[in-house]
């Protein structure tokens, strides 16, 4: 049936030890296929980076962050959705989330952050509502276990919910539905804040428009 | 009853997207028929075999669960749990709690357990209000009543509390044995894991992940989604256990109906709609007429008692009436924006308001 044996033969280990790099530069980040790339700085997330999505509830935060962890999940890598008790399936998947790569965790009750570390050896990009006020120490741990291990961590908060400094943040500070004879699409102001000299912006995108998307021009400088 | 001998090897209960788990299991399947022809797997994860029959070969229970352990971790490498019980559903509970129950200590095993081991959790929160917490407080209704006061599903539940079924309603994996037919015609496709194999590495680590929590907060603490035909998103999700069977619909499966509510969908939905009002100008409560339109418009949702919001617009309603294999379902949609802003989802059945969605 095989013109050929269909095992190859093993390599020597010195050789694909030698051969194997210690760390692809592409690994160090988490790709986001388009159009969810065109939100941040760099295109993609940075592995061990905390990005805090910040609005007031019902304002969209959660379509934000389930929208990045599309954009994450289409390009290949595994999303995790920790505390949102009552996710919308369909908006998760008009918004292009693979749901076979994505793991929901709906209650995991006191032990929010614990989850989030048995996530992060597996999982790129891990979506987080805490219940209730973050304690700062707390919080900072739960970053420094992100930042050793490589994941993304997208807590979802009111603004100014997230008690320590992020690498990134994503603010909603005006939201706007649209509609005729039924809801079209929102319109939503973003202001980008960062570490490390990432220069404030603001711009304004639908999200989601009238296909569940999301839709907007790149950043204006 | 018979009485089994379980093995329950928790890493093999949880299917891999590239067949791995299907086929260790059939290769312990094919080890463990060796000790005793009579082994089947149940579902994944979860073999038993009858106690009897290997014991008097192999001289004891006892001796016939060390080489059980013994060749799970020869051909798995994993270490798994052993129990003994009269019936499939005592088997299970005590392997998955690696308890070897007395032969005779059965009933009384079973009847100690907590009354969510029967895997309905509403059965289990009904109880709890009722005050009955174990299996045995359960099994102690009088059958007549419970075939009375509780939904028809509940009725074999009964019977397995009670003694008089051996196993549990879905306990077993009705097709894994058609699957594991297949899979020993099937060519093997490693090779398409890709150079060096990261595609599976992947996927190896997030499902380490998902079963470090699931240790963590149990079984049904990680869920997967996938949608289903329908018209409105509550209807549409799907959401199971992870590393159940019942695997999530397929996107052919998944098509929405025609007369769906168009995108876009709340980004929360609720799986247990929560009760709110509408009210008018006048403060009462807004009504859907037989057409299919508002009694007045709506100003205000009511919440909860007391929490009142402006409603600063709306569409709606979307009348439909879904003939299920049950009674006609009529119901109303509608979606509200409220004076901050926020935009819901909601719906009229049974003359009352509720809250389907948020669109966060």
């Amino acid at each position: 049936m095989f013109a050929f044996p269909p095992s190859r033969p093993p390599l020597p280990e010195e050789l694909v030890a030698k051969i194997r790099p210690v760390s692809l530069a592409g690994d160090r980040r988490v790709a986001l296929a388009a159009p969810w790339s065109a939100l941040l700085p760099e295109m993609s997330l940075r592995r061990g980076s905390t990005l805090v999505v910040a609005g007031a509830p019902g304002t969209g935060s959660l379509t934000l962050a389930l929208g990045l962890l599309a954009g994450a999940t289409a390009a290949g890598s595994w999303g995790a959705v920790v505390g949102i008790d009552n996710p919308g399936v369909v908006a998760m998947a008009d918004l292009g989330v693979d749901l076979a790569h994505t793991l929901l965790v709906p209650r995991p009750r006191g032990l929010w952050a614990q989850v989030v570390g048995d996530l992060i050896d597996g999982i790129d990009v891990i979506v987080l509502r805490p219940p209730g006020r973050v304690p700062p120490r707390l919080a900072r741990r739960v970053a420094d276990r992100v930042r050793e291990r490589g994941a993304v961590l997208v807590p979802v908060v009111d603004a100014g919910g997230w008690p320590v400094p992020p690498d990134l943040a994503l603010g909603i500070t005006e939201a706007r539905w649209r509609g005729t004879s039924r809801l079209e699409s929102r319109a939503m102001t973003l202001q980008l804040t960062g570490r490390g000299g990432v220069r404030p912006r603001a711009r304004t995108v639908e999200m989601p428009d009238r296909h569940g998307r999301l839709r907007g021009a790149p950043w204006s400088d | 009853m018979e009485r089994l001998i379980g093995v329950w090897v928790e890493e093999l209960s949880v299917e891999s997207v590239d067949g791995t788990t299907l086929r260790v299991a059939q290769r312990l399947l094919e080890a463990l028929s060796v000790l005793c022809p009579f082994t089947e797997l149940v579902r994944l994860g979860l073999y038993v075999l009858p106690a009897r029959g290997p014991s008097r070969f192999f001289g004891g229970e006892e001796r016939v669960r060390a080489l059980l352990a013994s060749t799970v971790r020869e051909i798995t490498g994993h270490e798994p749990r052993l129990g003994a019980g009269d019936g499939l559903f005592v088997a299970e509970l005590a392997a998955r709690a690696g308890v070897v129950v007395a032969p005779g200590a059965s009933d009384d095993y079973r009847r100690r357990q907590p009354l969510a081991v029967l895997g309905r959790p509403d059965l289990a929160a009904t109880g709890r209000r009722l005050g009955l917490v174990t299996v045995g407080d359960f099994a102690d209704l009088d059958p007549a009543r419970v075939a009375e006061r509780f939904p028809a599903a509940v009725g074999p539940l009964h019977r397995l509390a009670r003694g008089e079924r051996a196993e549990a309603p879905g306990q077993r994996d009705a097709r894994l044995a058609a699957r594991l037919a297949r899979l020993t015609r099937a060519p093997q496709r490693d090779e398409q894991r890709g150079f060096f194999g990261q595609r599976g590495a992947a996927e190896e680590r997030a499902h380490a992940a998902a079963l470090r929590v699931r240790r963590r907060l149990g079984d049904d603490a990680v869920v997967v989604a996938g949608l289903r035909a329908g018209r409105v998103p509550q209807d549409r999700a799907v959401l199971v256990p992870w590393g159940s069977l019942a695997a999530p619909a397929g996107s052919d499966a998944a098509a929405p109906w025609p007369g769906h509510l168009r995108p876009p969908a709340p980004a929360v939905v609720f799986a247990h709609p929560v009760e709110i009002d509408l009210v008018d100008a006048t403060a009462r409560p807004v009504r859907v007429d037989g057409r299919g339109r508002w009694s007045a418009a709506p100003v205000a949702v009511i919440l909860a008692p007391g929490v009142r919001r402006a409603v600063v617009w709306s569409a709606g309603p979307w009348p439909s009436v879904e003939r299920w294999w049950v009674a006609p379902r009529r119901r109303a949609h509608a979606q509200v924006v409220l004076e901050g802003g926020e935009a819901l989802l909601v719906a009229a059945e049974s003359r009352r308001w509720w809250l389907a969605g948020v669109y966060d």
